[in-house]
């Protein structure tokens, strides 16, 4: 065999091969969202005194856009506090060890990753609707706040677990490169280590198996696998099947978690004790335990008495605890039931915002800004509906429309928070 | 990069096809007027520039490292340096191989932070082939054998040294002449070649171990 020609043949087979199942509009998409949107920060590129103009001007922006409250969900990465580990930085990744007990990580939309004593996790590509945890060893518990757009990925050894929304716990054993995971809710696919197709995995199931010379033997057992972290990631409940856990030590919650998070603390609560405050839990900023506390009712139920006020309320509970739908859910229902309202004008903002910021169709977030401009033309959120549009616009590549939305909105704002965008375009 | 670029890969969100037709009449064909938009900050300009090199750098990324899930997000990474680096481009014309050589710099980048993490015991995988869901690929290829050989080549690769991996991925997978391939990552013409021979002999000897990407080389299926 000639190495030259072989080498040819094997780069186009290689390449025909990457090509047949490589969906690159998919990847240009998200990588040009991302570049668009931070491209007022990385760039900066153009001489001193317009670098200064920029950076002011995104400050600007962001203050901007802090300003508008409470109401506002800045596109940006999760944030994250880790409790009970030991935390070593390496440039964008940090690992973590449960080296005294157990420990937890926490981020911004809810999500919370136990890890059990002796386990390693490195958390590598936070992004602002999800992260990247390589498990390397032990027991991780999981629970995963669903969205759409979620972008959670989950390694245990060479294993891959692909989750939206959905709880878990799953130990990988580096030194037997054994697997096994539980699944209370959702579903999860599981691929990796030679596996081929992935296997799919829905609550209630579980799987145990291994990773030996590049081969997975993965088989689906009957009951859950006996681990005290499986039902301590539960919070005590089994919520897939409804029935309460065992009360014996190996269903105990992790020590302290009872306390520290309200979702343990309302999972665990007598069935009979009346719901917990929402209200006053979202007053308090405990979001997770406001919404517990709505779904202990009955979001549809809850949603039945309210007046506007209340169902934006309530939606700002919804998303801020991570549950895209259910705050779309309520701010539709303000449209429904209070037109030409002003509550009804600040719904189809927010709904234009959760379409733009949680990638949802450009389109849809423009009409629905647009909806609110014609409804509120004056109201509070017109500048950011206004500087919103135009970044939609330049997002597009759609000059004549974003042209004109700069010279509109320089007209209206010219100090605004999207003036400095609106100047690059018009090169005033 | 050897291959010409897709006329426009990116399609815009659905109800957007208006917009599109507005965008095709853009004014930046030529690559000199582009580049000056670009420095002076210009949004629209940037978004053309990626449009227009974006599915190069995707494809050469994804020769060199294989399925990654961070694909995006590297590709992110090297129009971020595009971006910061436009004011040194004098040449507009030499647009092109400079943004081959930012990709270069990048995947090389990623590969060294792989083998670091391999080395230190952080991780035994240096690269999740498995993970393709999440990283363009479609979710039920139907050759499931020939996603198995490429992840065997992609594994062997993981044993060259990451300046041999470049070399050989863009020469073969990508296409590149051979002088392409020294000026994007920036090795005079003999170091090219020299390492691409070296590469030549470690991937072929390991290949001979593996029957499927044997049947690759010798133009057969396994």
């Amino acid at each position: 065999m000639n190495q030259s020609d072989a080498f040819e043949r094997l780069g186009k087979r290689v390449a025909d091969t990457q090509d047949a199942s490589f969906d690159e509009r998919r990847v240009l998409i998200a990588a040009r969202r991302r570049f668009l949107s931070r491209s007022a920060e990385t760039t900066a590129p153009v001489g001193g005194r317009r670098q200064e103009v920029l950076a002011y001007g995104a400050l600007g922006a962001v203050l901007g856009m802090a300003l508008v409250g409470g109401h506002m969900w800045m596109t940006r990465p999760l944030s994250y506090e880790t409790e009970q580990l030991r935390v070593r930085v390496e440039g964008a990744r940090s690992i973590v060890r449960a080296d005294r007990g157990q420990g937890a990580i926490r981020f911004s939309d809810g999500t919370v990753v136990w890890l059990d004593k002796g386990a390693e996790a490195m958390l590598s590509r936070v992004h602002d609707n999800g992260a990247t945890v390589d498990v390397a060893e032990g027991k991780a518990r999981v629970q995963v706040v669903h969205r759409t757009d979620g972008r959670w990925r989950f390694h245990f050894g060479p294993f891959g677990v692909r989750v939206t929304g959905t709880r878990f716990a799953a130990d990988w054993q580096d030194s037997t490169s054994e697997f096994s995971l539980t699944l209370t809710e959702g579903s999860v696919q599981i691929s990796g280590c030679g596996m081929g197709e992935p296997t799919t995995v829905s609550a209630g199931q579980s799987v145990a198996g291994s990773c030996v010379d590049g081969r997975a033997s993965l088989r689906f057992v009957t009951e859950p696998i006996p681990s005290p972290a499986v039902s301590a990631s539960l919070g005590g409940a089994d919520h897939a099947t409804g029935n309460a856990a065992p009360s014996s030590s190996s269903g105990s919650p992790p020590a302290g978690e009872e306390r520290r998070t309200p979702r343990a603390a309302s999972a665990m609560a007598d069935p009979q004790e009346p719901p917990p405050d929402w209200e006053a839990l979202a007053r308090k900023g405990d979001f997770r335990g406001a919404y517990e506390a709505i779904e202990k009712t009955g979001f549809e139920a809850t949603c039945d008495g309210a007046g506007p006020g209340t169902l934006l309320q309530l939606a700002d509970v919804a998303r801020l605890a991570g549950r895209m739908d259910r705050s779309q859910r309520a701010l539709m229902l303000v449209r429904q039931r209070h037109p030409g309202t002003r509550a009804s004008a600040t719904a189809a903002f927010e709904l234009g915002r959760m379409a733009a910021d949680r990638g949802g169709s450009a389109a849809s977030a423009g009409t629905w800004f647009r909806t609110y401009l014609q409804e509120a033309p004056g109201g509070p959120f017109a500048r950011e509906a206004r500087g919103r549009l135009l970044e939609l616009n330049v997002a597009s590549g759609n000059r004549k429309a974003a042209e004109q939305a700069a010279e509109d909105y320089l007209r209206r704002y010219p100090n605004g928070p999207h003036a400095v965008l609106a100047r690059s375009i018009v090169g005033k | 990069m050897s291959k010409s670029p897709p006329s426009l890969a990116l399609e815009p969100a659905p109800g957007l096809q208006r917009q599109r037709e507005v965008r095709a009449d853009r004014s930046w064909d030529d690559e000199a007027d582009l580049v000056a938009a670009v420095q002076a900050g210009d949004r629209l300009a940037m978004a053309a520039l990626f449009d227009r090199y974006s599915p190069d750098v995707l494809r050469m990324l994804r020769r060199v490292l294989g399925t990654d899930p961070d694909l995006a997000d590297l590709v992110q990474e090297v129009f971020a340096r595009v971006l910061r680096g436009i004011d040194q481009v004098h040449d507009p014309y030499a647009l092109r191989g400079w943004i081959s050589s930012i990709a270069v710099f990048v995947a090389r980048e990623c590969i060294r932070r792989r083998k670091r993490r391999w080395w230190l015991g952080l991780w035994r995988r240096p690269q999740d082939e498995s993970d393709a869901f999440e990283s363009g690929f479609e979710e039920a290829p139907t050759d499931w054998e020939a996603r198995e050989a490429l992840r065997t080549v992609y594994r062997i690769l993981d044993s060259l040294s990451a300046e041999e991996r470049l070399v050989f991925t863009l020469r073969f997978f990508e296409g590149m002449e051979l002088t392409e391939v020294a000026s994007a990552c920036g090795f005079s013409l003999a170091t090219a070649k020299r390492r691409i021979a070296k590469a030549r002999e470690g991937f072929w000897a390991m290949a001979q171990h593996e029957p499927a990407v044997r049947a690759w080389m010798e133009g057969g299926e396994r």
